[in-house]
């Protein structure tokens, strides 16, 4: 018997137990939507952000987003020369004009969300700008366009999913942290330990 | 692992005289989570969210064959691989098979209780592969070798001490390090292991049938890590974990954190749909999926234990459960423990190995408050004490004890006279030797009984 036909066979024979399982029981009907109800607007998304551990800067009117961009950087990076990771396709006027490296050396990552949602304060980032400027660095900028903030996290997803969910999606909220050693809060643990959310 | 529910009652006492401060480090971690869930549910409708996932859950559980079958279809449109694994042996052998065929040598791992059921580390390793655990307190357990004590906090159980005892040995840092110096030793190290590794293994917190999408949820980004940098994805899924459509996704996410951790949700969530095609996308380049049933359609076959497969593996029950709180879950004797534990095991494992676990319980009810899909866990213990009645599985204490009160309450002359001389005899030695009662009073004060019989208040009323 090749593993193909014992592969066929387990699924079948699984799907077969289920169906035994619930012969007899009645399908019960799915609820429908449920009503998360949340607010919207700049000002929502930034206390819940806040409230996860990460820091909302809005772009001054006039100025131009790269140097602004530069600017913050110079206060929140802790280095003689800091490094940026770029994510693919984020557009050239909103690089800082610092020196760029790979994302595994890099000090700062730049990605653009494609949207976000006031209700958990969460970031929707395409895998297709590259996971790895999401992930490696100890400090994540995230340019958001204003137009983009859902109230609703199932809002945010829905936009989402007709911009189309590709192979993945990340969503973020925060910092990473743990609180696996002795209950004390560590931020930066695998992910970035700083997120910045730079708002268009 | 291996089973040892069987022998909880030596398991539970063992932890409490030897080793006293898990109880005391189990008892502050799960008062704070539980404390971070009860705000948390505050700040929404608890109670339409909790009956909205209730619903979602059966429905889905109701028509699991037809969501199974469409979730296979569009994964595999996504260009994932869908494998179905019967059994543990089955599933185990999935994956070592696939890295063994694409030369894996090394595997990162998120953090996933189903394959500490499956025991998969163990199976890799046989081959010769390497194995990782990048979650903080997995990573901490994997190189004390024990198995995880919590759903969500696989290491409450272990003091900040105790790590940094760990890390001065293993990893070199101070002997008095803190807990961020310790948790930058880790990252340090891990940060290699997920450079080199070929393969990253994770488990799933919701499979969507309409998508074909994978969600995890995590705080570290060491899951978006494993099922990112790797060329090869590998994924374990319970054949309970699927959501009807996208649209419910966005309840669950939140619902599951704010049970969990009081967080309105995860810091990172991980929506996989397959591998990596697009440019830009420096995802892996295979995706596989492997359904595990490993009991599960035993479970959905019991009419009334069925309703344990809603559950999220979220550890709210857990945190509020007075009894898990004593000795954390390494007493239960297997991967699943607390008030959840308690009634899935006997599901999966059969009543013959676990019977002691439904009756760890006080059956206060606090579980199933606190559980965002609603899982009657109280009465599934009742069912399962049931049953282990039913075939002479109860522990030995509580046969002999059910069997004298069984005696006397259908003698009623013996009960009323019991009735009255019962509170005469508290406090003293013959009270604490009461079989029923010795369990407790061994390592408590006995509670006072009132010093008038319940059928006298009873008959003058109450409160009046």
């Amino acid at each position: 018997m090749s593993a193909a036909r014992d592969a066929t066979t387990t699924r079948d024979e699984i799907l077969s137990r289920v169906r035994s399982a619930l012969s007899g029981r009645t399908g019960l009907p799915h609820p429908g939507p449920l009503d998360t109800q949340g607010e919207g607007g700049v000002g929502a998304l930034s206390s819940r952000l806040e409230r996860n551990g990460a820091r909302v800067e809005r772009l001054e009117p006039g100025a131009a987003p790269g140097e602004w961009l530069s600017h913050l950087l110079e206060r929140l990076v802790h280095e003689r020369e800091p490094s940026i990771a770029v994510g693919h396709g984020v557009p050239a006027r909103l690089i800082p004009p610092l020196p760029s490296a790979p994302p595994e050396e890099a000090s700062v990552g730049i990605s653009v969300a494609w949207g976000a949602a006031a209700e958990t304060g969460t970031l929707v980032l395409p895998a297709t700008e590259g996971r790895r400027v999401q992930l490696l660095v100890p400090l994540h900028v995230v340019w958001l366009e204003k137009e983009h903030i859902h109230a609703r996290l199932g809002d945010a997803l829905d936009s989402t999913r007709q911009r189309g969910l590709g192979a993945a999606v990340g969503l973020h909220s925060g910092p990473s942290k743990s609180a696996d050693i002795g209950r004390t809060l560590v931020t930066g643990v695998h992910g970035p330990g700083q997120l910045v959310v730079a708002v268009l | 692992m291996d089973v040892r529910s069987r022998d909880y009652a030596d398991l539970a006492r063992t932890i409490i005289e030897d080793t006293p401060g898990v109880r005391k480090a189990v008892s502050g971690a799960t008062a704070a989570f539980d404390a971070a869930r009860r705000r948390a549910y505050a700040e929404i409708d608890a109670e339409a969210w909790r009956r909205w996932a209730e619903g979602v859950k059966n429905h889905v559980l109701t028509h699991l064959d037809q969501y199974l079958e469409e979730a296979e279809a569009r994964l595999q449109e996504n260009g994932a691989k869908v494998h179905w694994a019967g059994n543990a042996q089955e599933a185990r052998h999935i994956v070592a098979e696939l890295a063994q065929a694409r030369g894996v040598r090394s595997v990162v791992k998120g953090k996933s209780m189903l394959t500490e059921e499956i025991e998969l580390n163990p199976a890799l390793e046989e081959r010769g592969i390497h194995v990782y655990e990048t979650d903080l307190g997995e990573y901490i357990l994997q190189l004390l070798d024990e198995a995880p004590s919590h759903i969500l906090g696989p290491a409450i159980h272990r003091s900040l001490e105790d790590v940094q005892a760990l890390f001065a040995d293993r990893l070199g840092t101070a002997a008095d390090a803190l807990p961020d110096d310790l948790a930058a030793a880790a990252r340090t190290e891990l940060r290699a292991r997920f450079q080199e590794a070929d393969m990253g293994v994770s488990g799933g917190n919701f499979l969507v049938a309409e998508t074909g999408t994978l969600a995890l949820i995590e705080n570290e980004g060491n899951i978006r890590l494993t099922t990112s940098l790797p060329r090869i994805h590998v994924a374990l899924v319970g054949i309970e974990k699927l959501l009807p459509t996208f649209g419910d996704l966005a309840g669950f996410l939140q619902l599951t954190a704010r049970a969990g951790t009081g967080q309105a949700i995860g810091c990172f969530v991980s929506l996989i749909q397959g591998p990596a095609t697009a440019p830009g996308d420096d995802g892996p380049e295979e995706v596989h999926i492997v359904l595990v049933d490993n009991g599960r359609t035993d479970v959905l076959a019991d009419e009334h234990a069925w309703e344990t497969l809603r559950c999220v593996r979220c550890g709210a029950c857990l945190n509020t459960c007075p009894v898990y709180k004593q000795t954390g879950g390494h007493a239960y004797g297997w991967v699943y423990s607390g008030p959840i534990g308690a009634v899935l095991d006997p599901g999966l494992l059969g009543l013959e190995q676990t019977a002691p676990l439904p009756f760890a319980s006080s059956l206060c009810g606090a579980c199933f408050d606190a559980c965002p899909v609603r899982i009657p866990i109280p009465d599934l213990l009742l069912h399962w004490r049931r049953a282990a009645q039913a075939r002479g599985l109860t522990p030995l204490s509580e046969r002999a004890g059910l069997k004298a009160f069984t005696a006397m309450a259908t003698r009623p002359a013996l009960y009323r006279y019991l009735g009255r001389v019962g509170p005469r005899l508290a406090g003293s030695s013959l009270f604490r030797r009461l079989p029923v009662l010795s369990g407790w009073t061994e390592h408590r004060e006995p509670p006072e009984p009132s010093p008038r019989r319940f059928r006298d208040l009873w008959s003058e009323g109450i409160g009046e």
